[in-house]
């Protein structure tokens, strides 16, 4: 045996690593041994996170707006759409849905209770108020296939009431 | 012998200031543009009335279920319904033609059927004053 071995000892190899070169994985090679053990100092690659903020950032300052939603839309209604909206401005927001009539988020039995909730909003803008006459201005929203004889009896009771300025709420196109 | 010196930027307070920023506008974002379309009081025209014997037309428009009726006075169009959907092309023309025979006009009176859906008003509203409508009255009458 030690015959053999000492004739071919320029071609036995001592075994070493297993894999051929050109599968080897040098990386993972270099992170197993010794030499990484002694670099102790993992910088994380924050140049893509970085990047996301950027792009986060950028997207929401142009989905920023001062005007627009000053009121909630009702879960229950889905507004029509109009290209030539005004912009939404803050008024008693009166909701006609199918569980009745809204005033300010606060359900009306009836008409006449809603007129009666209006008068006081009157008299109380009247008060606060007094140098800017009160116009009578309104914001209604409604499902968009609500028929119109429900909004009609609410446009009513309100034009009863001197609030003759109404603002049918819509979503932008 | 040059020293080396660390080119790395640190950029722990850059990405705490994004953070921030992303919440903050996050909360204050916009998510759903609201708009309005206004309508003014709609004149009461009692048919005995002096008013209504004027020289003045009255224009005025309709909406039903399934058509458009424009009243020029006593002159009437019908508009009816394409696959379901308001001609818009007839009403603009027609708008159109109003406008020629009425520029220093600004009010039409829209009238609904009971049982006509909230968006076809709407959306006739809406035409109305992109084609310069801008005193639309909306009637209350059942």
């Amino acid at each position: 045996m030690n015959d053999t071995k000492r004739a071919f000892r320029h071609t036995i190899l001592s075994p070493g690593y297993h894999l051929f070169s050109r599968y080897d994985l040098k990386n993972l090679r270099w992170r197993k041994s010794e030499r990484a053990k002694k670099r102790k100092n993992i910088a994380l690659p924050l140049a893509s996170m970085v990047d996301i903020f950027a792009i986060l950032v950028i997207f929401l300052i142009l989905n920023f707006s001062t005007t627009g939603e000053v009121s909630f839309v009702n879960k229950n209604i889905q507004l029509p759409q109009a290209l030539n909206a005004q912009t939404f401005r803050s008024f008693p927001l009166i909701v006609v849905t199918r569980k009745g009539v809204f005033l300010d988020e606060e359900r009306t039995e009836t008409l006449s209770e809603l007129q009666e909730r209006l008068r006081e909003i009157q008299v109380l803008k009247e008060k606060t108020d007094p140098k800017n006459s009160f116009r009578g201005r309104v914001n209604l929203q409604a499902d968009k296939n609500t028929p119109m004889i429900k909004v009609k009896k609410v446009m009513k009771a309100l034009v009863a009431e001197g609030w003759t300025e109404i603002y049918f709420a819509t979503r932008a196109r | 012998m040059a020293r080396r010196y660390s080119a790395e930027l640190n950029l722990t307070p850059f990405i705490a200031l994004f953070a921030l920023l992303v919440g903050a506008l996050l909360l204050t974002g916009v998510w759903g543009q609201l708009g309005a379309l206004v309508s003014s009081p709609a004149p009461v025209l009692d048919a005995n009335s002096s008013e209504s014997q004027e020289e003045r037309v009255q224009l005025s428009v309709t909406v039903f279920d399934n058509e458009l009726k424009m009243f020029e006075g006593q002159g009437q169009i019908d508009v009816p319904d394409i696959d379901k959907k308001i001609n818009k092309d007839l009403l603009l023309k027609e708008l159109r033609r109003w406008r020629q025979f009425h520029p220093e006009r600004k009010e039409v009176v829209l009238y609904t059927g009971n049982r006509t859906p909230y968006h076809r008003m709407l959306a006739v509203l809406d035409i109305l004053i992109g084609e310069g409508w801008s005193d639309v009255g909306v009637s209350a009458q059942q």
